[in-house]
């Protein structure tokens, strides 16, 4: 019996130390793969350099901080009661402001997505007045001003492809025009502040109908003291061939941009909107809080493009969102480069049957960079359609997230949804979160969804050079093809524009 | 008997790695777990010792569908079970529970050790209508170059409570095949989380379920490449009916470092009634460039081509949905040895389609 | 012989559009009809329809299977009743092996009990005569089959759920030589007790010669245009359709393709 049980022992010895060499002798294979794996990796992605801070050439352009009014930093109701008065505003529009801003003081900061706590109110100041009237001829515009939108090229597209500009400088729009053709027919193109004196009726039946000021925080924080903006309106069968643009600039440090924008599509007629962003970079946060409001009605079809390009220092707490009609068309050409946070998630809401949505966004996010960007839709009617395409990529520690959702209500049968959404990190320090999330409540859809993250394949890099291009310009012109699904959508020079703050991203990344 | 102590407010838990939006209510989840004592559970006696250190080891980490169940695990536990697994035969665990078993809290350490492969199924399920409850925690270590699969059944009734969470570590050049089938119990909810701590890890998970009556389902996985080259997939398949909700919650999270790492998660729902819910939360969290991460998800009715082919055949139009909804879940139901148990599986589907 | 198939004043739409436009059939016990036209006639369509494909809505008309008004039966019941269809494109179910899948509908068809013994070897008898590898029975229906074995497989399904009425639809096209002649020969014998009756939709001949057809009818934009013998297939095999469009003094299309 001893026998056995030494035997037994001497066994299991025998078989541990067979074990512990098989192990030994995998962990040194194992080392030796590991080693020859890293060497791979390591040549494969090579040393790159980084460039932190980058010229970002005419968007970077500083004008004396010289206005009109500044109104002292922070938020309170006497401050929201001067901007009021300011604008000598109908009392119905103060309620308005006063009940957002009881709103905003009971909301709290988003327990979810990028972190808000550096963004202080009490350091932003809400309403800055330019030194400048609202004009429609830009030689009446004060030259310091009007060089900067020159330098954009704003005055040059509205001759070239536009058919009506706004633009607003900090809290005021000083300039407006459209081609007097469009008039005619009844359209109407203005700032916001004229539509809430002239269309007051038209004002208060949509105004925060569609955009609620208790939706988050950031949107009471809007409709309590919003400034600038836009009203477009296109009467019945009207067809606005040629599109119209509103550029916002941000000069002044230390500032937030609030701009209503508010659009009413009447049915069967058809707009394309484009909506343009900029400031130049200071040390100081500057908030962006703007708040659009799109009213698509049956069987009309609105485009609405933005290129978004604010600077590094810039909270981007946009809120977008459309009421899409029977068989109404509401198409988002998005794209997000600059600021330092983003949080911009345009939603449509389908309430009609056959109603559509159509997503296509692209964003691009650098060093110091959190954009948390995205969609929603919102299926109410039976037969609606969406789509949502996305494209985002990650550089130099930037951190892009995708965040969407997908919902189909009760009833709301025979629905298509489809979402693709592609990320890109061009190195390791970067990020790409996707936190989509889709809600069925009907059994009778037809969903789809497809995400991919991952970094430039190397056969493509290779086949490339194998042609002829340098590595650099490999890259660049992945990322470019990458980037196509958005820059096909927008005008011809608009998709110039994003190339060039492509390359002008890629330039710190790749070298 | 000892009064564990509770605290009253309600419990929740499978908290999503990274937050959204929260009026859509997929962050967290509602637990359902309203036993507050310790009661016997007499099926079955624990086998092996349980590993305090390794315990500890895993408590250290954030895991399980959340610490105050974690908690009640450890306090309420009547059944733990320790496994090394070897190279042998499959080991099959049967859980039953009844009006005498209505409590199963059990814990579970699977040890694998290095070089070794097997596979252990463990089977969860009611013997009679009465409501039962169960709250498990089941470890899995799997240690360099070995490689186990896990097979999780459960098939309580529908007014019954199961609450599984898996939490589990796989080294250099491992593998762990999760397969887990969800055939029960009013309330389901399921937590898995795996670091892939080794060089070349994996971790492949196949899922089947079938929700039907009032069954609320809550899958959550979370998979985190840490290793380099680490492999992972999650694949989901199932269908709803009823008024059958269910909420598939899975991230991939590529950590700094996982460089050469593949991830991969498909969500395929099938909608059998207009009064089902399907949610889905699929994530993928990349902190590292050199990773692929893919993510597929598609919803819908069974594809109307694809019935009328099986009809043209002479097959009813139910056989027929019974037939294309037991072929989504073989992939999971192939991961079952005992055949007689896999096939007791497929009818059980096929019988509650008909049946529908 | 009795009428086995009686298709009369078919008119079928999808999505409004109207694709027959007034078909008239009739098929007896033991007869092979083929079904002619260029491409987009309606063909599929019209097989598709008597096999109560959901996508086509009949319109009007009536569709009678052994003297028995079939108007409102649903695919499962008319395959049932002995009717069956080869598609052109055969779905993918993954997770589910052939020969499950046909032991189950043949148990569906028969209402018996079949010994998984006993169908295993008549499976592999059928599969030998198509020259199909044994491991076909293992694999899922259709996943990652080529065209070749897609197509042999509905011939398979054919010869085990042993129907009354066949429709062949295009079950030549794509394959090779040795395959279509492996196809015609299994078709050949299927039909040879005369009790059974076929309709194929083809563009070849070659088949044509092991399945001897009794009738031909040649579809043009949703209507039988012109019915007759072998004769009539031998003629449009050499000549198209295009004589056909000038007897009937319909517009002439020059770059028709005959495949």
């Amino acid at each position: 019996m001893s026998n056995l049980i030494s035997n037994l022992t001497s066994d299991q010895n025998v078989k541990q130390q067979d074990t512990k060499r098989i192990l030994a002798k995998k962990a040194a294979e194992r080392e030796v793969l590991k080693e020859n794996r890293r060497k791979e990796r390591a040549e494969k992605l090579k040393e790159r350099t980084y460039v932190e801070e980058f010229d970002r050439g005419v968007y970077d352009i500083k004008n004396p901080n010289t206005y009109e009014i500044m109104l002292k930093k922070g938020l309170n109701e006497e401050i929201v009661r001067e901007i009021s008065s300011i604008k000598n505003e109908p009392d119905w529009m103060l309620e308005k402001r006063l009940a957002a801003l009881k709103i905003y003081h009971k909301l709290k900061n988003p327990n979810w997505g990028p972190d808000l706590s550096e963004l202080n109110m009490d350091e932003i100041a809400t309403y800055i007045r330019p030194k400048a009237q609202m004009e429609s001829n830009w030689q009446e515009v004060p030259d310091e001003i009007r060089r900067t939108f020159e330098l954009l090229g704003i005055p040059e597209a509205e001759l070239d492809y536009l058919s009506g500009v706004g633009a607003q400088y900090d809290s005021e729009v000083v300039y407006h025009n459209m081609k007097d053709y469009l008039a005619l027919q009844g359209v109407v193109y203005t700032d916001f502040e004229s539509a809430v004196e002239q269309y007051p009726e038209i004002i208060q039946e949509y105004f925060g109908t569609c955009l609620k000021p208790n939706l988050h925080r950031y949107s009471a924080l809007h409709y309590a003291v919003w400034s600038g903006g836009s009203y477009v309106y296109v009467p019945e069968g009207v067809h606005v061939d040629i599109p119209l643009q509103s550029y916002f600039r941000m000069n002044a440090p230390g500032a937030g941009q609030f701009e209503h924008t508010l659009i009413i599509v009447e049915k069967g007629g058809s707009l394309h909107f484009i909506e343009g962003c900029s400031a130049p970079r200071y040390n100081t946060i500057n908030l962006h809080a703007g708040g659009v409001e799109l009213f698509v009605k049956e069987g009309a079809k609105l485009r609405y493009s933005t290129i978004e390009n604010w600077s590094r220092n810039m909270y981007n707490l946009n809120s977008k969102r459309a009421i899409v009609e029977k068989d109404g068309v509401i198409e988002w050409i998005s794209g997000s480069f600059g600021s330092r946070v983003s949080m911009l998630y345009p939603a449509s809401i389908l309430i009609g049957e056959g109603a559509r949505s159509e997503f296509t966004g692209i964003t691009f996010a650098g060093a110091g960079q959190t954009l948390d960007t995205g969609a929603q839709v919102v299926h109410k009617a039976p037969h609606t359609y969406s789509t949502v395409e996305t494209k985002s990529i990650s550089k130099g520690g930037g951190k892009a997230i995708y965040r969407s959702l997908v919902q189909v209500d009760e009833g709301a049968y025979g629905c298509k949804s489809n979402t693709d959404c592609q990320s890109l990190m061009l190195d390791a320090q970067s990020r790409g979160d996707t936190i989509p999330t889709i809600i069925l409540k009907n059994d009778d859809v037809d969903f789809g969804h497809e995400a991919k993250i991952g970094r430039i394949d190397d056969q493509a890099i290779f086949y490339l050079m194998s042609r002829g291009l340098s590595e650099e310009d490999a890259k660049a012109m992945i990322v470019r093809g990458f980037a196509e699904p958005v820059a096909k959508e927008l005008p011809l020079e608009y998709a110039v524009e994003m190339n060039e703050l492509i390359n002008l991203e890629l330039k710190g990344a790749i070298g | 008997m000892t009064n564990v102590n509770i605290k009253v407010k309600e419990l929740r838990g499978n908290t999503l790695p990274a937050l959204t939006w929260n009026w859509m209510n997929v962050n967290d989840v509602k637990i359902d777990l309203q036993n507050k004592q310790k009661i016997p559970y007499t099926a079955m006696q624990g086998v092996g010792k349980i590993d305090q250190e390794l315990k500890q080891t895993f408590y250290d980490l954030d895991h399980g569908i959340s610490e105050e169940v974690m908690l009640m695990n450890d306090e309420q536990c009547n059944l733990a079970n320790h496994w090394r697994i070897s190279d042998s035969e499959p080991i099959e665990v049967r859980l039953p529970q009844s009006a005498g078993n209505p409590l199963l809290v059990d814990q579970n350490q699977i040890v694998v050790p290095p070089l070794q492969k097997g596979t252990i199924v463990l089977y969860n399920y009611s013997e009679d209508d009465s409501r039962v409850e169960r709250n498990s925690t089941i470890l899995v270590d799997v240690k360099n170059d070995a490689a186990v699969n896990v097979v999780l059944i459960q098939r309580l009734n529908e007014k019954s409570v199961s609450n599984v969470s898996i939490v589990a570590r796989v080294g250099d050049g491992a593998r762990l095949n999760l397969a887990t089938v969800e055939l029960g119990a009013g309330n389901t909810v399921f937590h898995y989380m795996v670091d892939m701590e080794g060089f070349g890890a994996e971790s492949h998970v196949k899922t089947a379920y079938l929700g039907s009556g009032n069954n609320h389902l809550d899958l959550f996985y979370h998979v985190r490449h840490i290793g380099e080259e680490c492999i992972s997939d999650i694949q989901v398949n199932g269908a709803l009916m009823d008024h059958a909700v269910k909420k598939f919650r899975g991230t991939i999270d590529f950590v700094e470092g996982c460089s050469g790492s593949d991830g991969n998660e498909e969500e395929y729902t099938i909608l059998l009634d207009d009064t089902v819910r399907s949610i889905a939360v699929p994530l993928l969290l990349a902190h590292e460039d050199d990773i692929v991460g893919n993510h597929a998800a598609s919803a819908g009715q069974i594809d109307d081509e694809q019935l009328f082919y099986l009809m043209s055949r002479g097959l009813s139009r139910k056989e027929s949905e019974g037939l294309i909804v037991e072929s989504r879940m073989t992939p999971t139901f192939d991961q079952i040895p005992n055949e007689e148990l896999r096939l007791d599986l497929r009818k059980e589907v096929h019988a509650r389609i008909l049946r529908r | 012989m009795s009428v086995m198939l009686e298709v009369s004043d078919l008119k079928v739409a999808v999505d409004d559009v109207e694709i027959l436009q007034g078909v008239d059939l009739e098929i007896r016990r033991g007869e092979v009809h083929v079904l002619m036209g260029p491409n987009g006639a309606g063909k599929s369509t019209l097989a598709r329809t008597i096999m109560a494909d959901p996508q086509f809505e009949q319109v009007e008309g009536d569709i009678y299977f052994e003297g028995e008004n079939i108007n409102d039966f649903s695919t499962d019941e008319r395959a049932k009743l002995g009717i069956f269809l080869t598609f052109q494109n055969p779905l993918e179910v993954a997770g589910i092996s052939v020969e499950d899948f046909l032991r189950t509908t043949k148990m569906e068809l028969t209402g018996e009990d079949i010994s998984i013994i006993k169908f295993k070897r008549e499976l592999q008898g059928h599969m030998q005569d198509l020259d199909l590898n044994q491991i076909y029975a293992e694999r899922y229906l259709n996943v990652g089959f080529s065209g070749g074995e897609k197509k042999k497989g509905e011939i398979l399904q054919m010869s085990v759920l042993n129907p009354d009425l066949v429709m062949l639809d295009e079950p030549d096209s794509g394959l090779d030589v040795d395959a279509v002649r492996i196809v015609s020969q299994t078709v050949a014998d299927f039909l040879s007790d005369k009790k059974k009756s076929c309709l194929i939709i083809t563009h070849h001949s070659v088949i044509l010669e092991s399945v001897k057809p009794d009738f031909a009818h040649i579809l043009i934009d949703g209507k039988i245009v012109k019915r007759g013998g072998p004769e009539l297939i031998e003629r449009v095999n050499n000549e198209g359709y295009n004589w056909i469009r000038e007897e009937l003094g319909l517009e002439k299309v020059h770059d028709e393709v005959l495949d």
